[in-house]
């Protein structure tokens, strides 16, 4: 169910809204059915424009998103060439929990407009957040991450950024070392920026972690040496300078990178080396991984990390993530011509 | 290429012999634990890799021995819990359960009725037939007698040998889903075949009912103690493994707005509901020895209302928490014998018709006496005596037969001291009623606020709205079954949703002097009709206080 907003003013798209809700209760009455029930725990911004190739997905794993983390969804797409310069539109993303009668709505507005009325959107986004709720903007603009962004843009994301709780963006790309600059300057002075990037390593870190809650391998853990980490793009991706810098935390050895194809995109290998005891964890299928430590092996599933299971944790995760801020901060130790 | 792997990351975690993993949340009486798990606790606190924001709490591979595997709740709760957890990839996939019961079965012949189970009674989730399989793979069992010691040495044996197989590192819980008559019994020969300890963990889930009075809780806390230590007893109360239970604490522990009302000043009285609209269910023979005050005050509604009351604890861990809720148990007050008649109400059904279909009378129920005296319908006053609630009334009912099956807490709040306005009613106007705060526990989940609202239209009348918070499908999630809950953090080492000794003495001592009383009177049974809110003298309870019962 949907409306088009015929101009684009805070107050307008919010009584269509209204509206909207009013014939959904309405309809749902007349069907003899409870009514819906209308439930929210966030703003959640969607920034994408025409260079989003997975805009399609991206939008399914929006409407999935609101079965767990009912909110007031915003898509900003700025297109170079939409219908009119700025419009906007609401809608309602209904469903029925599994056994339940009643059905639940989340609400979408989708704004559309070109790169020029960047400047235009903050304030409308002001006017039609959900109030003291959390706000999380999604940036899924590629260009955001590169030094080439216009001033408009840049202007226009920081007025968004400047209403944002967290921020969550994906450095997964051609060019890890410009996007984690980018991501640096967005979130100096304390700005809470996730990056999906990090997200993806939760599987790999955990099962290191495990490995690590073997008292015996945790007493080894000053002998490891040498951290090795194999990817499959030709050079290191962030989600490798990211593992780097969360093991140079706990481990006090060298790293090193190398590259070799292999089951899909990303980290294929992480091992520690030293003279007492191994540790290796390598993708050995498309959705399999086996971790060898001492006298373990074991094949566990390391399935695709899908967009909306990366983006349910951060979603999960509103405060600061202290891990990911000094693993962060290490990882700048491993970009190229940085000082080791 | 692997193929077919999909077990879940937990699986990578193993233990050597002896250590406690996955016990890294605080544990109450972890003094009295062997010296070796609290040295590797400590260790594993020093797992710089952690990352609690993010990791899943790891169960570590274990096996789990059910005595009773044969039974309903194995059936119902256990397994169908224990799947759901391998489907959600919560446990390893080198779990293993070994059931035990009398009735002659092969490991295939188990798993194949487990799988019927599981099917049957899984709630609110798809059954995967692959993930069956490799679950089905760790299901064992072991025919005997309980009272066989025998039986106790093929557990051990395979115990070890799926210490071996499954690399499980000794670590063994022991469900005791038999009948209560057995618990001692069981334990004795836990102990009698060293099965207490061993290389990893031992510990204990005990069902209730814990005693079928104080003396007898004592009697077998005392025989429990003699096998296992305190720390390795785990007395399982599902209703405190409910989401919307353990949502008390954080309703009123999370936020500051309700806390400050919480107490005498602002509250009149508080009622708390559990009705079921079933009777017995082939479970008369049980029943009619129970009854309803020991079937659900003495343990799950006492404990509901103690998460009501208590005083806030100084952090969310078991020492702390259960110590709060012991606290607040022992200052319920004990009702004097002559008392009992004024604040306490039994009932017991009789036949009646319902909805076009006759129900039978609890005593023309299978396997119930003709003249039984057993209470199917219990409610009491109850006055905790302390600062904060001195002076309020606390009812609580419990029945079977009832109009509906609902469990709700209505915390009723004083009147404004002016009643300004009038209530706009189909029938007319009438004083305003006041605010109400309805925890729901089930079947709906949540939370709802009755306030007063102005009525549309000319004039200054007032109308209640009720403000709804629906915690089940406001997520839109599926939350785990209480049982999911409790297993996980019985596998973990967590024990503060579960009661402790003290805890279930505090629960006895409260009921025993009405348990006394009903013993040692002839009631006139059957006094209310299947299908109602229970018997008049109930209601009666609460005018004495000027109250009523409020329909839920």
């Amino acid at each position: 169910m949907s409306a088009v907003v015929n101009a684009v003013h805070p107050e307008k798209i919010l009584k269509d809204l209204g509206e909207l809700w009013t014939s959904l209760g309405e309809d749902e009455k007349k069907q003899g059915q409870p009514t819906v029930l209308r439930a929210c725990a966030m703003t959640l911004i969607v920034v994408t424009d025409d260079e989003d190739e997975d805009a399609l997905a991206a939008s399914q794993t929006l409407v999935d998103l609101m079965h767990v983390h009912p909110s007031r969804a915003i898509v900003i797409r700025v297109a170079s060439e939409p219908e009119s310069e700025i419009t906007a539109r609401v809608l309602a993303q209904c469903w029925k929990p599994f056994g339940k009668a009643q059905q639940i709505c989340s609400e979408q507005i989708e704004i559309q407009a070109t790169p020029d009325h960047w400047p235009d959107i903050g304030p409308i986004i002001l006017g039609i957040m959900v109030p003291d709720l959390p706000v999380v903007v999604w940036c899924r603009q590629k260009s955001a991450l590169r030094r080439a962004g216009s001033a408009t843009q840049h202007e226009g994301l920081e007025s968004l950024f400047a209403l944002a709780t967290k921020v969550i963006v994906d450095t997964r790309g051609p060019n890890p070392p410009e996007a984690i600059e980018a991501l640096r300057s967005w979130k100096n002075g304390g700005r809470i920026v996730a990056d999906l990037q990090w997200t993806r390593l939760t599987p790999w870190r955990e099962a290191i972690s495990g490995a690590f809650d073997e008292p015996q391998l945790l007493a080894l853990r000053d002998s490891f040496q040498t951290i090795e980490i194999v990817h499959s793009e030709p050079s290191p991706p962030s989600s490798a300078l990211y593992l780097a810098g969360w093991l140079s935390q706990g481990l006090n050895a060298s790293v090193s990178f190398a590259q070799r194809t292999g089951f899909g995109t990303g980290l294929q290998r992480v091992a520690l080396l030293g003279p007492n005891a191994t540790i290796e964890l390598e993708r050995v299928g498309p959705q399999c991984a086996e971790l060898r430590a001492g006298s373990l092996r074991q094949t566990f599933a390391l399935s695709t990390f899908s967009l909306y299971k990366a983006m349910n944790e951060e979603l999960n995760i509103l405060g600061p993530d202290d891990q990911f801020r000094s693993a962060f901060a290490q990882a700048q130790a491993f970009l190229p011509g940085a000082n080791r | 290429m692997v193929t077919g792997c999909r077990s879940d990351l937990s699986s990578v975690s193993y233990l050597h012999p002896g250590a406690e993993k996955g016990d890294t949340k605080s544990r109450p009486d972890s003094s009295k634990e062997p010296v070796l798990n609290a040295t590797v606790e400590t260790m594993a606190d020093a797992n710089p890799f952690q990352d609690t924001l993010r990791f899943e709490r790891r169960v570590p591979a274990c096996a789990v021995v059910i005595f009773g595997a044969n039974g309903d709740l194995t059936k119902r709760k256990l397994l169908p819990a224990l799947y759901r957890l391998a489907y959600e990839r919560r446990i390893p996939q080198t779990f293993a359960v070994i059931g035990n019961s009398r009735t002659a079965m092969s490991d295939d012949d188990f798993r194949e009725k487990m799988k019927e189970s599981v099917q049957k009674f899984l709630e609110d989730s798809p059954f995967d037939e692959s993930i069956w399989e490799s679950f089905a793979k760790g299901l064992y069992y072991i025919a005997g007698d309980l009272q066989d010691p025998q039986c106790y040495q093929s557990i051990a044996n395979k115990l070890a040998e799926v210490e071996q197989q499954h690399q499980t590192a000794g670590n063994a819980l022991f469900y005791l889903s038999t009948q209560p008559s057995y618990y001692a019994a069981v334990v004795k020969q836990l102990g009698g075949a060293s099965l207490h300890h061993g290389n990893g963990w031992r510990r204990v889930i005990i069902e209730k009912p814990f005693g079928h009075d104080l003396a007898s809780a004592r009697e077998l806390n005392q025989e429990i103690s003699e096998v296992f230590q305190e720390s390795q007893i785990y007395r399982i109360d599902h209703y405190l493994g409910k989401e919307t239970v353990q949502n008390i604490l954080a309703f009123r522990f999370g936020n500051g707005i309700f806390e400050p009302l919480w107490n005498r000043r602002y509250i009149n009285h508080v009622q708390i509901t559990a009705a079921e609209s079933i009777g017995v269910e082939g479970r008369g023979a049980y029943y009619q020895e129970a009854g309803a005050l020991r079937d659900m005050i003495q343990n799950h509604l006492l404990q509901v209302m103690a998460t009501v009351t208590m005083e806030p604890p100084s952090s969310y861990d078991a020492d702390n928490v259960r110590d709060e809720r012991a606290k607040l148990l022992r200052s319920v007050r004990v009702m004097k014998h002559e008392d009992v008649p004024l604040y306490a109400v039994s009932g017991q059904y009789g036949p009646a018709r319902v909805g076009g279909a006759e129900f039978p009378g609890f005593r023309q129920e299978q396997g119930v006496k003709p003249d039984a005296q057993t209470d199917t319908y219990a409610a009491g006053t109850f006055y905790i005596d302390n600062w904060r609630w001195a002076g309020i009334p606390f009812y609580i009912r419990t029945g079977k037969r009832m109009p509906k099956r609902v469990t709700d807490i209505a915390i009723q709040f004083n009147a404004p001291p002016l009643a300004m306005f009038k209530q706009d009613t189909k029938s007319g106007l009438m004083a305003p009623r006041p605010n109400l705060l309805i925890l729901r526990i089930q079947p709906e989940e949540g939370i709802s606020l009755r306030f007063l609202s102005k009525s549309p239209g000319s004039g200054m009348k007032v109308r209640p709205v009720s403000m709804d918070f629906n915690y089940g499908s406001s997520f839109g999630e599926r939350s785990p079954t209480a049982y999911e809950t409790l297993l996980v953090d019985a596998l973990t080492g967590d024990t503060t949703l579960y009661t402790r000794q003290d805890m279930v003495e505090a629960n006895w001592q409260v009921v025993q002097p009405i348990l006394d009383v009903w013993a040692n009177q002839k009631s006139e049974f059957p006094n209310y009709d299947a299908g109602t809110w229970g018997p008049k003298a109930s209601d009666e309870m609460l005018a004495r206080q000027g109250h009523v019962w409020r329909v839920p």
